[in-house]
C-alpha cells in the first residue's frame, strides 16, 4: 500500500504531511500525558515490532502470499495515539533505509497506515466490543475495515493526482489514472485479498494470545490510555 | 507450501545484507561520504523536491545524469545501484503505466495503431516516460543517501533539527531493537522450516505466521521491561541526553556551491 516516490505531486505531499502534524502533535501529549516513563522503550519496540510483522509472507490459497500490517493489532496493544507515532517511525525507517515508499511521500503513507488505519480499526474494534462480540471476532473485524479504509484513502490521493494536476492539454503530470479507476482497482484488491489476510492474521494473533494466557499484553496500554485500572 | 517461509527468510536476510552493504560503501572515501551529513540531508530533499516539480523529458534527463555522477563519484557499485532502483521506478512503475499509454485513458495524437479506435498515444507514452524518470531519479537520491551515510549518523543530524525528543528517542530505539526482533523472527521461521516434512497446507501456514506474529509480540513486551531497566541501572530518569558533534567543511562549501550554481544554471537554460 505504500505510495512509491514521484507517484503524487509534491503539492500533495505538502498538503498530507502538514495534515499529520497536527495528529502526531496530539499523540505526543497523549502520550507523555498518560505513559509512564516506563513506557517509552515500549513504543520503540512497537515500532520495531511492526516493522518485523511487515516483512512476514502470509500464505493465502493459490500458493502465493501477502503481507498484514498490524495496523489494528498495534492499536489494541498501544492504544491508537501511540500506535500513530509507532507506525510513523516504522514507515520512516523503511523509507530511508530501504527506499520503500518515499521521503516525499512519507506525509501520505503515513496519513494512510499510521492514522487512517490504526484509527479505524480500533475504533471498529471498539464498536464490535460494545456489540458483545468477542475479542478475536472484533480484532479481525476491525483489522479487515481499518486496511480497506486505509486502501481507500491512498487511491482517492492517487486517483486525485490527474484531477489536480495536468499541463494545459490535460495530460497527467503525475499518477495517470482518476478516481474512477484508482479506487476500484484499489479496493478490489483490498477488499478481496489484503482486507482478509489483514484480519484473519489480526483475529488469529489475539486468539493465540488468548490460547497461552498471555492476552493481558494486548490492553496492557490501552487501558491505561483510557485510565482504567487493570 | 512451504514458499512463504523462505520468502520470509529471505527477505529477513536481505535487511541484514542491506545494512551490511551500507556499512561497506559508507566508509569508502567518495563525494557524498565526505559532507556532513546535515547539509547532505538538506540537499538531498531539496533536490528531491525540484525533481518532483519537473515535467520534461530534457529536464528529466539533466538530472538522471547528475544522479548517475553522483553515485559514481560516492563509489556506488553501478549495477548493483541501477538494478535495485529500476525495480521499482522501471519495472513496477512500468506496468501500472500501461494502459495509461493508450487512448481509452486519455484522448491524445496518435503514434501506434492496434487498432483504429485503440492506439498508443504520443501524450501518453511522454508522461509514462517522465514519470519512470521522475520515479527513478527520486529513488536514487534516498539510495545514494541510504548507502553513502552511516545510520548512527543519520540519528544524529535528526537530533540537531528541532523534531520533538519523543520522536528521536524512539526512532533511536526502534531501529535497533529491529535487528533483534528480526534475528528473533528469522530464527523462528528457520526452526520451522528445517522441521517441515511433506505438505502443509496454506491455512495451517496462516497459523503459523500469526502465532510467531504473537510470540514476537510476547517476547517484545518482555524485551521492553528489560530495555527499561537497563536504562533506569544505567542513569534514565525520563531524559536522554546525547552528544553529537558536527563539523561544516571546506567540502561542504564546495558542495554547496556547486549545487547553487548548478540549479542557476538549470533554471536559467530550463525555467
Amino acid at each position: 500500500m505504500h505510495i512509491p516516490e514521484g507517484y503524487i505531486s509534491p503539492q500533495t505531499c505538502a498538503v498530507m504531511g502538514a495534515a499529520m502534524v497536527p495528529v502526531l502533535t496530539v499523540a505526543a501529549k497523549k502520550v507523555n500525558k498518560s505513559f509512564d516513563k516506563k513506557d517509552v522503550p515500549a513504543m520503540a519496540i512497537g515500532s520495531a515490532f511492526a516493522f518485523t510483522i511487515m516483512m512476514f509472507n502470509v500464505p493465502i490459497p493459490g500458493g502465493t502470499t501477502a503481507h498484514a500490517i498490524g495496523a489494528t493489532l498495534l492499536a489494541i496493544t498501544l492504544g491508537p495515539w501511540a500506535a500513530s507515532i509507532s507506525l510513523t517511525i516504522a514507515l520512516f525507517i523503511q523509507a530511508l533505509l530501504f527506499g520503500d515508499g518515499g521521503i516525499l511521500a512519507l506525509g501520505a503513507n503515513s496519513f494512510n497506515m499510521a492514522f487512517i488505519a490504526p484509527f479505524v480499526g480500533y475504533g471498529i474494534y471498539r464498536l464490535m466490543l460494545s456489540l458483545k462480540l468477542n475479542k478475536v471476532l472484533s480484532s479481525a473485524i476491525g483489522g479487515y475495515v481499518g486496511i480497506n479504509a486505509a486502501a481507500l484513502a491512498t487511491a482517492i490521493e492517487l486517483g486525485l493526482q490527474p484531477l489536480l494536476f495536468h499541463t494545459a492539454n490535460g495530460t497527467p503530470l503525475y499518477f495517470p489514472y482518476g478516481l474512477n479507476v484508482a479506487i476500484p482497482a484499489m479496493m478490489f484488491a483490498h477488499l478481496t485479498v489484503a482486507g482478509i489476510v489483514e484480519a484473519v492474521i489480526t483475529g488469529l494473533v489475539v486468539y493465540y494470545l488468548q490460547k497461552v494466557d498471555e492476552e493481558n499484553i494486548l490492553y496492557k496500554f490501552s487501558y491505561r490510555l483510557r485510565g482504567d485500572n487493570r | 507450501m512451504d514458499n512463504f517461509l523462505e520468502k520470509t527468510i529471505l527477505s529477513i536476510q536481505s535487511v541484514f545484507e542491506d545494512m551490511f552493504y551500507s556499512d561497506a560503501i559508507s566508509v569508502k572515501k567518495g563525494i557524498m561520504q565526505s559532507l556532513d551529513t546535515r547539509i547532505k540531508l538538506i540537499s538531498l530533499f531539496v533536490l528531491l523536491i525540484i525533481v518532483n516539480f519537473g515535467k520534461t523529458i530534457s529536464f528529466m534527463t539533466i538530472f538522471l545524469i547528475y544522479t548517475l555522477l553522483l553515485a559514481y563519484f560516492s563509489k556506488i557499485p553501478l549495477k548493483t545501484y541501477i538494478v535495485r532502483v529500476s525495480a521499482v521506478s522501471i519495472f513496477f512503475t512500468g506496468i501500472v503505466l500501461i494502459p495509461s499509454l493508450f487512448n481509452v485513458v486519455k484522448e491524445g495524437q496518435p503514434l501506434v495503431y492496434f487498432t483504429k479506435n485503440f492506439y498508443i498515444t504520443k501524450e501518453g507514452l511522454k508522461s509514462a516516460i517522465v514519470f519512470m524518470m521522475r520515479s527513478f531519479i527520486s529513488l536514487s537520491f534516498v539510495y545514494i543517501l541510504a548507502l553513502s551515510t552511516k545510520w548512527v549518523e543519520i540519528l544524529k543530524a535528526l537530533r540537531t533539527f528541532k523534531i520533538p525528543r519523543i520522536f528521536t528517542a524512539t526512532l533511536e530505539m526502534a531501529l535497533r531493537y529491529i535487528f533483534l526482533l528480526l534475528e528473533i523472527a528469522i530464527n523462528m521461521f528457520l526452526a520451522r522450516k528445517s522441521r517441515n516434512v511433506g505438505k502443509s497446507d496454506s491455512s495451517e501456514g496462516r497459523k503459523f505466521v500469526a502465532s510467531a506474529m504473537a510470540n514476537v509480540l510476547i517476547r517484545s513486551q518482555q524485551l521492553s521491561d528489560d530495555v527499561y531497566n537497563a536504562m533506569v541501572s544505567r542513569g534514565y530518569k525520563g531524559e536522554y541526553k546525547t552528544i553529537t558533534t558536527f563539523k561544516i567543511t571546506f567540502y561542504d562549501y564546495i558542495w554547496i556551491g556547486f549545487n547553487i550554481t548548478f540549479l542557476s544554471i538549470l533554471w536559467y537554460i530550463h525555467p
